[in-house]
């Protein structure tokens, strides 16, 4: 991706300085010349059709640059209908031509390689489940490949914790409430601090269970181990607090590589947490 | 103002926008059934956007394409026509055009948004 927007730019600039040796040559005051008019037409054109969307989703190009050079495009646009002035041209073109190089090719070329490689998710956390199989996970997906890190995290935690109300509606609900009601009465060992007992008979009655108490009764149902719940609770739902409360704690590409790696291999693709 | 009239919470609009700093995140996008639904909803969620920032309910034509062809809604050969549908004229106080100006929501495109916003938040419960 980075490579190819970057020779889309680099072709770009060119045709611009082109189109403007062109338009600099004619002799009249205004431009006729249909090829002239049809190149400032096609200019625009890759402008708003093959430029514009990847600068400014996936590069995060300054939003003010963007808006700008979209505008000087548009009379470009504008420009291309027949009997405008040469001296419009002129200034449109070196308006668009002025630092081009500054504000889109360089930064570009200084995102190391973060937005080609970093955000390909399914590259990176090898073996993750086929996102079209949770809509959730799709969507954590789309994020962490536009960079929304937070936003990835705390897709990919509805992900996991989707996956994991489903197995236990799979399992049943007596087996939840059962395992849940042994762990309360247990005085000694690792739930001896576990005082609560869940009567649920529905999914939706599932959903009203605190995250970390669904994932504690996995461990009593045997399908985590005590590493595991740890790893969970201690870690990966504390980015995904981290990543949906306000806080300075950061979520940067190692921790969203973390996050997937571990959600992934715990509950996605967990024999334990096979539907079928 | 939108929220009073589409009586939207803020709890559904956080269920759907992050906003950070300048910049306005949808977590929660449409899963739109075609391209011209997709084309659609991005106008009206764009004019949120908008109005998060700027506080005009405004959406661009060029802000829709560039969003449409990121999340893969994109139809080259019909995102002109699309704008002249009617459902979309309803929406808008103007014509959107390719590369024209931007265009407010009619109050009806504000409804529509309303409920828009309050069908994702119902998705991301």
């Amino acid at each position: 991706m980075k490579s190819e927007v970057l020779e889309r730019l680099r072709t770009f600039e060119a045709d611009l300085r082109e189109l403007r040796k062109n338009v600099k040559a004619i002799t009249t005051k205004t431009v006729n010349v249909k090829a002239i008019r049809n190149q400032a037409e096609g200019l625009a054109n890759r402008w708003v059709e093959g430029l514009r969307s990847p600068l400014e989703h996936k590069f995060k190009i300054s939003v003010d640059t963007i808006n700008q050079t979209s505008e000087q495009v548009k009379r470009l646009h504008v420009l291309s209908r027949p009997s405008n002035l040469k001296a419009s041209y002129l200034t449109t073109l070196d308006d668009i031509l002025d630092g081009f190089k500054d504000k889109f090719i360089l930064p570009i070329q200084q995102t190391s390689m973060a937005v080609e490689s970093v955000f390909d998710l399914q590259k990176l956390v090898l073996g993750l489940p086929d996102p079209d199989e949770s809509e959730y996970l799709k969507e954590a997906i789309n994020c962490a490949n536009s960079n929304f890190k937070k936003a990835a995290v705390v897709m990919g935690w509805c992900a996991a914790v989707d996956r994991i109300q489903k197995k236990i509606q799979f399992v049943g609900f007596a087996k939840f409430n059962s395992v849940s009601s042994q762990m309360k009465q247990q005085t000694s060992g690792r739930h001896k601090h576990f005082t609560k007992e869940f009567k649920i008979a529905t999914l939706a009655d599932l959903q009203t269970v605190f995250d970390s108490d669904l994932i504690r009764v996995c461990e009593g149902m045997q399908l985590l181990d005590s590493n595991q719940v740890d790893r969970l609770i201690n870690v990966d739902f504390q980015y995904r607090n981290h990543s949906a409360h306000p806080g300075n704690a950061p979520i940067e590409d190692p921790h969203l590589v973390a996050f997937f790696t571990d959600i992934n291999s715990i509950i996605l693709t967990n024999p334990k947490f096979k539907l079928a | 103002m939108f929220l009073r009239r589409t009586e939207v919470t803020e709890e559904e609009l956080n269920r759907i926008v992050l906003v950070e700093g300048d910049e306005v995140h949808f977590v929660q996008a449409p899963k739109s059934k075609n391209n011209a639904q997709g084309q659609l909803d991005w106008s009206l969620l764009l004019a949120l956007k908008n109005a998060i920032l700027r506080n005009v309910f405004e959406t661009d034509p060029e802000e829709v394409r560039s969003k449409c062809i990121d999340v893969g809604f994109y139809d080259k050969n019909n995102f002109a026509r699309n704008f002249k549908k009617e459902k979309f004229k309803n929406l808008f106080k103007g014509a959107l055009v390719p590369q024209g100006n931007a265009v407010a929501l009619s109050p009806n495109g504000q409804d529509a948004l309303g409920e828009l916003v309050r069908s994702l938040a119902g998705e991301a419960k």
